[in-house]
């Protein structure tokens, strides 16, 4: 994993760490810089981890832009469309997420500016995370439309992503991945195609009727869009295996746009961080399996 | 004795000339590239969006300008080595490579034509001085080296 568009102070401390276990890192100007290490928040010295803020690198303005202008190779125009929606992607798929000021015109949002605060998240790749989730999400060996269902920063992502692996390497069918931000460049495969840095409305449609696949998966659905080009993949005997967020079936099935009719399954992860462990499943009908 | 030393006086002088009639011309084809490369990053933001290093590195050209900004993309910091701008002209550039690519699509568009304008204005008023200067360093040169010669003799 590479994380040379970091400042050197910063890199030669997450260096002293095992990056493994390194899952976010949150700079905010003028205070601590803080880490997810473990599964737990701490702040970053020059030895590594502290509990001690007094200890603590503080991130300061220039830091945050130089991080941003070595993301964006100081092109921030060739990024406009992803730091319109709040993050950048790096080029080996770690997601960057933005706080600053909103800028409007008359047609909308233009752009961010004023960078504050960056949350950088580690992308994983687990091997074989998923595999309890894709032995249960297989009937009559076939694969079952899947929503995989937690708060943020449970690993939905990166269950789907070694699910697309499994598909991969078990099944002999096209896997379309439809990648809104980038954060599954490091999967390939024989089997797969990926739409990248694209709207679900376009990838969802130009994908079906382009790429022909059997299965889609997609992280992260949230709009009534969303909801709707996957209920559309659905009804054209399409599998699609997606993510959302929520806590439990109860906000999931309490969302504004949520379509009953499209998962054969729902996987609520129940622990921070998870990888190791903690999920129910749901059938159709909401009970467990 | 003095023949030899009368050419080598002339050669001198011409080598002087040609000196500095050249610096005219690396002026001109410094602010030509800067204006060409303008137009590209105005084609390049408006159409396919490279990043500048991706730009960069599809260009071939290696002339003095293109040196100075692949150098500024890969090492992140300015550095130019110029006997012919002045340093107003240095101080342009340097502004032009900190705040391109810097915003948004829109910011960047008005910024590379603002900056175009200028560039033309540059461009027009360095081959002006070349058309100017150049032949007239030349002749100086030759001239100066002649009389020398001739004193010589």
């Amino acid at each position: 994993m590479s994380l040379d568009f970091l400042p050197i102070n910063i890199l030669t401390s997450l260096q002293k760490l095992n990056l493994d276990k390194l899952y976010e890192i949150r700079l905010r100007k003028d205070y601590p810089i803080k880490v997810c290490y473990e599964g737990i928040y701490r702040y970053l010295s020059k030895n590594g981890v502290t509990i001690l803020a007094t200890e603590s690198i503080i991130c300061n303005q220039q830091d945050i832009e130089n991080i941003i202008n070595n993301v964006t190779e100081q092109s921030i125009y060739a990024y406009n469309e992803e730091i319109k929606n709040g993050y950048i992607t790096t080029v080996n798929g770690i997601r960057i997420g933005l706080g600053g000021d909103c800028v409007y015109d008359n047609n909308g949002l233009v752009t961010l500016k004023n960078f504050r605060s960056l949350n950088i998240r580690i992308a994983h790749v687990i091997k074989n995370c998923s595999y309890k989730i894709f032995e249960r999400i297989v009937l009559n060996n076939e694969i079952q439309s899947t929503l995989i269902i937690s708060p943020p920063f449970y690993g939905k992502t990166t269950i789907l992503k070694d699910l697309a692996t499994q598909i991969n390497n078990r099944y002999n069918y096209p896997l379309l991945i439809i990648d809104e931000r980038g954060e599954f460049y490091s999967i390939s495969g024989e089997n797969i195609d990926a739409i990248r840095y694209s709207d679900k409305y376009f990838a969802f449609n130009n994908g079906l009727r382009a790429l022909s696949p059997r299965i889609i998966i997609t992280d992260e659905l949230i709009t009534e869009s969303d909801w709707l080009c996957a209920k559309s993949v659905v009804d054209s005997g399409v599998k699609i295996i997606a993510s959302c967020h929520a806590k439990n079936m109860e906000q999931l099935t309490g969302k504004k746009y949520f379509l009953n009719s499209i998962f054969d399954k729902y996987i609520v992860l129940n622990n921070y961080g998870f990888i190791d462990g903690g999920f129910t499943i749901y059938n159709k009908d909401f009970t467990v399996q | 004795m003095r023949i030899i030393i009368g050419i080598i006086l002339l050669i001198i002088s011409v080598l002087i000339g040609c000196g500095l009639a050249r610096k005219f011309t690396k002026r001109r084809e410094f602010f030509n590239s800067f204006k060409d490369f303008n137009l590209i990053i105005q084609r390049e933001i408006s159409y396919s969006q490279s990043s500048i290093p991706k730009l960069l590195s599809s260009i071939e050209n290696n002339d003095d300008f293109y040196k100075c900004i692949k150098r500024y993309y890969t090492n992140k910091e300015f550095y130019f080595e110029s006997t012919y701008l002045n340093s107003q002209e240095l101080n342009f550039f340097k502004q032009y490579l900190m705040q391109i690519g810097k915003s948004d699509k829109t910011s960047q568009g008005k910024l590379i034509e603002s900056m175009g304008e200028q560039l033309s204005e540059k461009l027009s008023v360095a081959t002006e001085l070349e058309q100017k200067y150049k032949s007239l360093y030349i002749k100086l040169s030759v001239l100066i080296g002649l009389i020398a010669f001739i004193v010589c003799l």
